[in-house]
């Protein structure tokens, strides 16, 4: 016993470090998104406020970035007025509100950006974020001042997305590979498909509206003993490059939300 | 003991805070920054207790994980780093040497340079493999590792040698 006793002590230091290295890969490996969440909620508390304090005298510096973006995005609305698409508040009365960008992660397997704005601004959980260029997340904690938001370059979050031209639906999903491209599973082999053709939202949540552009297809796999496709989308919005979104209020969303429920619990 | 001490607890406060707010800004694309809150890490003393060196570096890898959203990334680099230091000092400064304190002003600079790569690399190295995405992107980790670990030990460098210069 007393040999025991000896060895412990003697290897104290191998001991200890076992155990903290074993917490933290319990910490990495969580799965459950709630105690992400948590921890998360912890980082906007302390991070965002340093962050933001940051960006307020680095968003002078990319003031030209800036203006470059705005004009591109002028350029689709323009567009999008001009050959007379259909916008998604045609039906409902959608609603956005502009949120800055404070922080975001690319490189990680589950990143977050992190917004200037929050309760204070009317944002709320489960809110989407999006560009004119495409979708960018999902809000997912909100403070007073700062929300946070589920990139969509993070493996928890799952997207119900469509084809542009034959509005075959499928689950976008982000693999952990280059973060311009994300995958579109359980299209069916029913659905003709062609590299470069447009992936739209589904609009089958309350989350994002329908038909807001996402990416093109890159690259699909089409393999014989499976009866959908593996379809490689390239992003239309550059995930490393953002500076303001817009969070979108469903008009409905409770409604929608309360008559699932109690459909689930039927 | 004490009054030493006291530094040691202003960088493990500071350093974070100064690298969200200063050296998170040189982001070399591809959100490449340099790691200076390394120095902790490094200029602890050798000779205090190793455990409680261990769970210093877990906690400062923690509040670095808050600060980054990172999730236990930061801290189990750092942990990894504080554990393997006595190796790095006695293969850096030689078994003669023993546990030596690595004092800025008396170790030449190019023994703490080496010292440094040596905390850089280990850190780096499990930064990027427990934070990899997917095992498909092994070119662009390796390529993270390499130059995210030339970037920091350049910087960790460049302080080093301004606070040298600015003591004597």
């Amino acid at each position: 016993m007393q040999q025991l006793v000896n060895a412990i002590i003697r290897f104290r230091n191998g001991l200890v470090y076992i155990l903290l290295i074993s917490l933290c890969i319990f910490l990495l490996q969580q799965s459950s998104a709630y105690h992400r969440s948590l921890i998360a909620n912890v980082s906007i508390f302390f991070g965002a406020q340093f962050s933001d304090l940051v960006n307020s005298f680095t968003s002078y510096t990319n003031l030209k970035e800036t203006n470059k973006r705005l004009l591109q995005e002028n350029q689709i609305l323009l567009n999008q007025i001009l050959f007379e698409e259909k916008l998604p508040s045609d039906t409902l009365s959608y609603s956005s509100i502009p949120l800055q960008v404070i922080r975001n992660s690319i490189i990680n397997s589950y990143n977050y950006i992190t917004l200037k704005g929050g309760k204070n601004s009317r944002v709320k959980n489960e809110m989407g974020l999006v560009t004119a260029q495409g979708i960018v997340g999902v809000v997912q904690f909100v403070q007073p001042r700062y929300a946070q938001a589920i990139s969509i370059l993070n493996k928890d979050l799952k997207i119900n997305a469509k084809l542009k031209n034959s509005n075959h639906f499928g689950s976008l999903t982000w693999t952990g590979d280059e973060p311009n491209e994300m995958k579109l599973f359980d299209v069916p082999k029913t659905a003709t498909i062609k590299i470069g053709d447009t992936i739209q939202t589904g609009g089958m949540s309350t989350i994002f509206p329908p038909n807001l552009p996402i990416g093109s297809i890159s690259n699909f796999v089409d393999d014989p003993s499976k009866s959908f496709y593996d379809i490689e989308i390239s992003l239309f919005q550059d995930m490393s490059n953002l500076g303001t979104v817009f969070a979108i209020d469903h008009p409905l969303a409770e409604e929608v939300q309360s008559v699932q429920q109690s459909a689930d619990e039927k | 003991m004490k009054s030493r001490s006291f530094p040691f607890i202003a960088y493990f406060f500071l350093l974070p805070i100064l690298q969200v707010m200063v050296f998170n800004q040189f982001d070399l694309g591809t959100q490449l920054v340099p790691h200076v809150t390394l120095l902790f890490l490094v200029f602890y003393p050798t000779d205090a207790d190793q455990t409680f060196y261990l769970f210093a570096a877990f906690l400062y890898g923690l509040y670095l994980d808050i600060l980054h959203s990172t999730m236990g990334l930061q801290a189990a680099a750092c942990v990894t780093a504080a554990f393997l230091r006595p190796l790095i000092i006695t293969s850096v400064f030689g078994k003669t040497h023993g546990y030596v304190n690595v004092r800025l002003q008396q170790t030449p600079l190019l023994a703490l340079s080496a010292y440094c790569l040596n905390i850089v690399l280990i850190h780096h190295l499990v930064y990027y493999v427990f934070g990899v995405s997917s095992w498909t992107q092994w070119l662009r980790i390796i390529q993270q590792f390499i130059f995210g670990s030339l970037f920091t030990l350049l910087f960790l460098i460049a302080i080093m040698f301004l606070m040298r210069k600015n003591k004597q």
